[in-house]
């Protein structure tokens, strides 16, 4: 019983992960075509949300196959050279599996490379990582799997990513799928339960089948029955549910009394609840004069935020309060015509994917700051713009930059608006003989040294 | 071999310094004396302040003034307790070679709140002996009483056309660039007094090709962020608010411009945007009004979609 039956309860074989019967298919072609010693490509990307059977159906494709595994996950310290270890020993030395038999290429013994959670690169821990992944998937002569909850913020870091590897997408099982294996679950583990009680757990965790088995455990513990009453005792995952009545309170009720006493009722701070008034407002007013006049109300609101966090004075957080939710409700003068599903705000998301961009942008402007006798803030607002269209044009000044303030690959990259392994990118790093042979003789070289590269600023 | 010219370019002595004579008479005979008080730079960006600071301190000391000159940006250093750890660990050992006492540059000091520059003030009472410092800002105003009472103050005009022409082309020259008189002209007018935006511009007309015309001037100065700016402000007018707010978004996390930055832009593009003087002039009041809320709120980004919205409003009043 203490064990987790999260784990327990992996599927062993591609035959039982739960749903997703084309991506199962999809994994089980492409590495059929690895064992013909034809991969068609060497990696694969399984990307969905979390708890859908993407880790799980890897660890089965490789039982499935008689692969040995190499793990990789979030918890480990994800530095290039760490990757670059990991990449070594599963395909370069393939002789041994876990248990220490042998295991001879030729002989079809294989070790499945898993990344996981590789969307997660983030921080300077992981730093250089990218480019391992990078040079994994080009020099790997195993199979690689890279698992994501999103795929753009890892492809967008490189082309590579996008061409050389096969995507396949997990989508969320439905609610009866997740009811049918929780149903399996307990009659293995000796608990009995109404089907009710199963419908409603696996309803509640909305796709994810992991939180279903998790919430299954957690009710039946101690317990030889589980009722529709036990699984009522599990509130959802997030307070989203609320957050939707009191949006719908705010935006399409006319009673800006209520809207207000929603407010009340919602266990979040002010400032989070006016992201969420801020994300939907332009979806709900579509009426000019209602968006005007929502986004005045809204604006009043947060002056009362910033003031209460100045003043640390927090009785000012109940004007702030009412100003969004009495207020901007109060704005509407027309029937909100809208009946889609209220958003989650989508800055908050901006914000996390954009995270290791702006990390990257605080060293690269820093590091060039270092250079030229300016804080970092006026190299991103003043001179950025400029050098980066400088260096565009020209591979000599790229070099240049990169040599004196020291950047890395990733850190041109952002400067530069490109990929890191785009021409523009790779150029300013290799070559250095050249270079050096270039700095003896005279610079026959002008400002211009591509002129066939050369691109005008509407370009950019 | 390539540098970026605004540093290739800088002036390494007082005499070198364009413009600014009234500045840089005096800051001579500080050289001269080897004294000076302490010094305020006010004045726009592009104008010399860190320029002059610099040539200053090798007046000074000659090849000494690395380990004599310390420079702090306030703008960077979060928490005035860093910027007093890093004046406390470089006070700490004797000037070296000229001078009897050692250089602060402050930039940005606007940058610093009221109460950190009140630390500030503390700080250079405490280090006065062995310190001079050279605070730089945009704005006088914005520097506390105290501390001016305690600076002599030096004013720093935008360049006229004169100089910043005849500096450019002293960069022309040296680059071996071939370049049009009227493309010229238009560099030095496209500057307004920003030595540093005129230089980066003339890199990048350079960095176009061997000759530089009218044509590549133009381009460059439809440079990266304006046309963005404009793109928002042209957005929200047309009616599509939620386009114009990803643009807006994509100029916050991803250049990194602070709310700040971005409604100085939208100040400036305000002329050339297809709405009648009427709307203008409500638009300019409005969007004075939101850059005190920016400064008074708590989330920049919801001010400026206030703005925004405005904006959207006023795009159908014109039709």
């Amino acid at each position: 019983m203490s064990e987790d039956w999260t784990e327990r309860y992996r599927p062993s074989s591609l035959d039982d992960v739960i749903g997703n019967p084309k991506a199962v298919a999809d994994l089980r072609k492409w590495a059929e075509g690895w064992h013909a010693g034809k991969g068609y490509k060497k990696a694969a990307v399984l990307m969905g949300p979390p708890g859908v059977g993407k880790t799980s159906a890897a660890l089965a494709l490789a039982n499935d196959m008689g692969w040995g595994t190499v793990e990789m996950n979030a918890s480990d310290q994800r530095t290039g050279g760490a990757i670059d270890e990991i990449a070594l020993r599963g395909s370069q030395f393939n002789t041994f599996t876990a248990d220490g038999e042998y295991l001879d290429e030729k002989s079809g013994g294989r070790k499945l490379i898993i990344l996981d959670e590789a969307d997660n690169l983030f921080g300077n821990a992981d730093r250089g990582a990218m480019p391992a992944i990078v040079r994994l998937i080009r020099g790997t002569k195993q199979p690689v799997i890279l698992i994501v909850n999103d795929f753009y913020a890892l492809s967008r870091k490189s082309s590579v990513i996008k061409s050389s590897t096969l995507q396949i997408r997990f989508q969320k099982p439905r609610a009866s799928s997740i009811s049918k294996a929780l149903a399996a679950i307990a009659a293995a583990e000796g608990v009995s339960a109404d089907r009710a009680a199963l419908d409603s757990i696996a309803e509640t965790a909305a796709g994810d089948v992991r939180a279903a088995v998790r919430d299954l455990q957690a009710i039946s513990l101690g317990r030889d029955s589980i009722t529709a009453v036990d699984a009522s005792e599990l509130s959802g995952r997030d307070v989203r549910g609320d957050m939707f009545s009191l949006m719908a309170a705010i935006f399409r009720g006319d009673d800006p009394m209520a809207a207000r006493q929603a407010m009340r009722s919602v266990d979040e701070s002010p400032d989070h609840i006016a992201l969420w008034v801020d994300e939907n407002l332009p979806r709900e007013y579509r009426d000019r004069g209602d968006l005007v006049r929502g986004y005045e109300n809204l604006s009043r609101a947060d002056i009362f935020l910033g003031r209460t966090m100045r003043r640390r004075h927090f009785r000012l957080w109940a004007y702030a309060g009412d100003m969004m939710s009495a207020g901007v409700c109060s704005a509407k003068r027309n029937r909100p015509a809208s009946r889609d599903a209220f958003r989650f705000p989508g800055y908050l998301m901006t914000m996390s994917r954009s995270r290791k961009t702006r990390q990257t942008r605080a060293s690269a402007c820093a590091k060039i700051s270092a250079t030229m006798h300016t804080s970092p803030a006026r190299v991103a607002s003043d001179v950025l713009p400029y050098l980066r269209l400088s260096m565009g044009n020209s591979l000599s000044l790229r070099r240049a930059v990169v040599r004196s303030a020291g950047l890395d690959e990733e850190e041109l990259a952002y400067v530069m608006e490109a990929d890191m392994d785009s021409d523009v990118v790779r150029s300013a790093f290799s070559h250095e003989a050249t270079e050096t042979a270039a700095k003896g003789g005279k610079r026959a070289e002008g400002p211009a040294e591509h002129p066939a590269s050369q691109k005008s600023l509407f370009q950019f | 071999m390539q540098e970026i010219w605004t540093e290739k370019y800088r002036p390494k002595t007082l005499d070198d310094v364009v413009g600014q004579e009234h500045v840089t008479s005096r800051l001579k005979a500080y050289v001269e004396t080897r004294n000076m008080p302490h010094l305020l730079f006010s004045g726009p960006a592009g104008t010399g302040k860190t320029t002059c600071a610099l040539a200053l301190a090798r007046g000074m000391y000659d090849n000494e003034w690395k380990g004599n000159f310390l420079e702090l940006n306030a703008s960077d250093e979060r928490g005035i307790d860093v910027v007093r750890g890093k004046i406390k660990e470089f006070a700490r050992t004797a000037p070296l070679g000229g001078a009897p006492f050692k250089i602060i540059f402050m930039d940005e000091a606007d940058a610093l709140t009221t109460d950190a520059q009140a630390a500030l003030r503390r700080t250079m009472e405490k280090y006065s002996r062995i310190c001079r410092f050279i605070l730089s800002c945009n704005y006088v105003s914005k520097i506390i009483d105290p501390i001016q009472s305690r600076c002599a103050i030096f004013r720093f005009r935008p360049l006229d056309e004169g100089d910043l022409k005849g500096f450019l082309s002293k960069i022309v020259e040296g680059e071996g660039v071939v370049i049009d008189d009227d493309a010229l002209d238009g560099l030095v007018h496209v500057a307004r007094g920003d030595m540093r935006r005129a230089v980066n511009s003339l890199q990048v007309a350079a960095s176009l090709g061997k000759r530089i015309d009218m044509d590549t001037v133009y381009q460059t100065s439809g440079m990266a962020h304006p046309r963005r700016v404009s793109e928002l402000l042209n957005q929200a007018l047309g009616g599509n608010f939620i386009g114009a707010r990803n643009s807006l978004d994509e100029i916050m996390v991803n250049y990194g411009l602070s709310g700040q930055d971005i409604i100085r832009q939208i100040h400036a593009s305000f002329f050339d945007l297809p709405i009648s003087d009427g709307d203008k002039v409500r638009l300019i009041d409005k969007t004075g009004e939101i850059e005190f809320r920016i400064v008074e709120g708590s989330n920049e980004r919801i001010q400026l979609e206030a703005l925004l919205a405005y904006l959207v409003m006023i795009g159908s009043s014109a039709k």
